[in-house]
């Protein structure tokens, strides 16, 4: 058993079948026979169909994907998705690519209390990205601006 | 190369209007363009483009196509603009000089000449910045790059409105198509330049890195004129040539990638590091053999 294996070792490796049927003595070109031949068999190709969605439903996502529809707004976090009636003011506040409505939370130092020496902080919250009417209408509807920014963000007094 | 998620959210939409484009090439535009994401603000209105063709000098408009306002008609930010094209011209820069001090010079370690009663001046080594091959005080040292990678927010937002300003004002045209042209002629494509009104310098953009045909012969012996593939596209270059010329398939392949990008699902504010960047920076114009000038190194 194991001398069948070690000659069946040796002939893959060490005899070439070129050589031999070329009928070469070995010492017409020892250096052909003393460096083994190399032959690169490559391997056969076979397809196999493979059900990819196992693994891709645990790669991380690349794009944002739209919201699934819920059957009751607001959803348990408390997001509403954008109604028709936000189209018919005359400005309209755009969401942020995911979904979100465009508003920043921001602590700002306020003045000094003369009371107690402390700085009085407030709470401000920006809204960003508000097209069309800003001064008249987002203005006068939400009342409390603090300061309009720029031509598309206002700052609000949280209350 | 488009990630499986954008193929399979904009393969409902895009493909099938892109295949239509495909087999008739003769209604390109014609074809309502549904312009993915597009943002439902009704003070927002749509920008447009025609479509010409480059094969005649005068401007035959085949079409008009709905570019999407996210990329095309966001708020003119020129500091944003000007933070990008500012970043493009110095992150690159490698500054290799080093002015040696004194203690880095050879010599003067002994003191020449004793302090007192010879009448000159006070001096402690031959090479102090006041003598004659002497080190330097406060010279600049070693190698020092500038090097910092603006984040991909505002790079995204600057591509966009440079796109923005070269649409309203009048300095970018649809192609159909700018492959296999059949004029070559150097005069052919000066007259067409100067009939449209393209200006002194002109960039067309193609959505392939190989240019055949007319364009790429007229674009070796003129050099106002350039083409560019979609993923060269830079803010730098979109300011420089005074008029962009984008082609159908690469005006689909920015919006596609800018619009990917803006949608993006994680953050977009990534770290770099200059290790990451340095052999590709200082091997940059490895490449490169100009005729006059002295090979970079």
């Amino acid at each position: 058993m194991l001398c069948s294996s070690l000659r069946r070792l040796t002939s893959r490796s060490f005899f070439s079948t070129s050589a031999l049927k070329n009928s070469e003595k070995v010492w017409e070109n020892p250096w052909k026979h003393a460096i083994p031949e190399r032959t690169k068999t490559l391997p056969t190709v076979e397809e196999i169909s493979v059900d990819w969605s196992y693994v891709e439903r645990l790669m991380p996502i690349e794009v944002i994907p739209e919201v699934p529809k819920h059957e009751s707004y607001p959803t348990p976090s408390g997001w509403t998705p954008p109604t028709e009636l936000g189209k018919t003011h005359p400005y309209f506040v755009r969401r942020r690519p995911d979904h979100m409505l465009p508003l920043y939370l921001e602590r700002k130092r306020d003045l000094l209390n003369e009371n107690t020496l402390d700085f009085d902080y407030v709470e401000l919250v920006t809204v960003k990205n508000i097209d069309g009417d800003l001064f008249v209408s987002f203005c006068k509807e939400n009342g409390g601006i603090e300061r309009v920014e720029s031509e598309t963000t206002v700052k609000i007094i949280a209350q | 190369m488009l990630s499986r998620q954008v193929r399979s959210l904009l393969s409902s939409r895009l493909f099938s209007t892109a295949t239509q484009d495909a087999s008739s090439s003769s209604d390109v535009s014609n074809v309502q363009r549904e312009l993915w994401r597009k943002p439902e603000n009704p003070f927002l209105k749509t920008p447009q483009a025609w479509i010409s063709s480059l094969e005649t000098v005068e401007d035959t408009k085949l079409g008009l196509v709905d570019l999407h306002p996210d990329i095309f008609r966001t708020s003119p930010r020129i500091d944003i603009l000007h933070r990008n094209i500012t970043w493009q011209s110095v992150y690159r820069n490698v500054q290799m000089t080093k002015m040696l001090t004194k203690a880095e010079m050879p010599g003067g370690g002994r003191k020449p000449w004793p302090q007192k009663k010879t009448g000159r001046a006070h001096v402690g080594s031959i090479r102090a910045p006041q003598f004659i091959r002497g080190g330097f005080a406060n010279g600049v040292r070693g190698p020092r790059t500038w090097f910092y990678m603006l984040p991909d927010a505002i790079r995204i937002q600057g591509l966009c409105v440079a796109l923005t300003l070269k649409h309203s004002q009048d300095d970018l045209h649809v192609v159909d198509n700018i492959q296999n042209l059949q004029n070559g002629d150097p005069k052919f494509w000066i007259d067409l330049c100067e009939a449209r009104n393209y200006g002194y310098s002109v960039l067309f953009v193609d959505d392939s890195d190989e240019v055949n045909g007319g364009l790429a012969e007229a674009q070796q012996s003129l050099p106002w004129l350039n083409v560019m593939p979609v993923y060269g596209l830079n803010c730098y270059s979109l300011i420089k040539y005074d008029t962009v010329v984008l082609s159908r398939s690469a005006l689909e392949t920015i919006e596609q990638r800018l619009l990917s990008h803006i949608h993006r699902a994680g953050p977009l504010n990534k770290k770099f590091r200059y290790m990451d960047y340095k052999e590709k920076i200082l091997q940059e114009a490895e490449g490169e053999e100009d005729p006059h000038m002295p090979p970079v190194v």
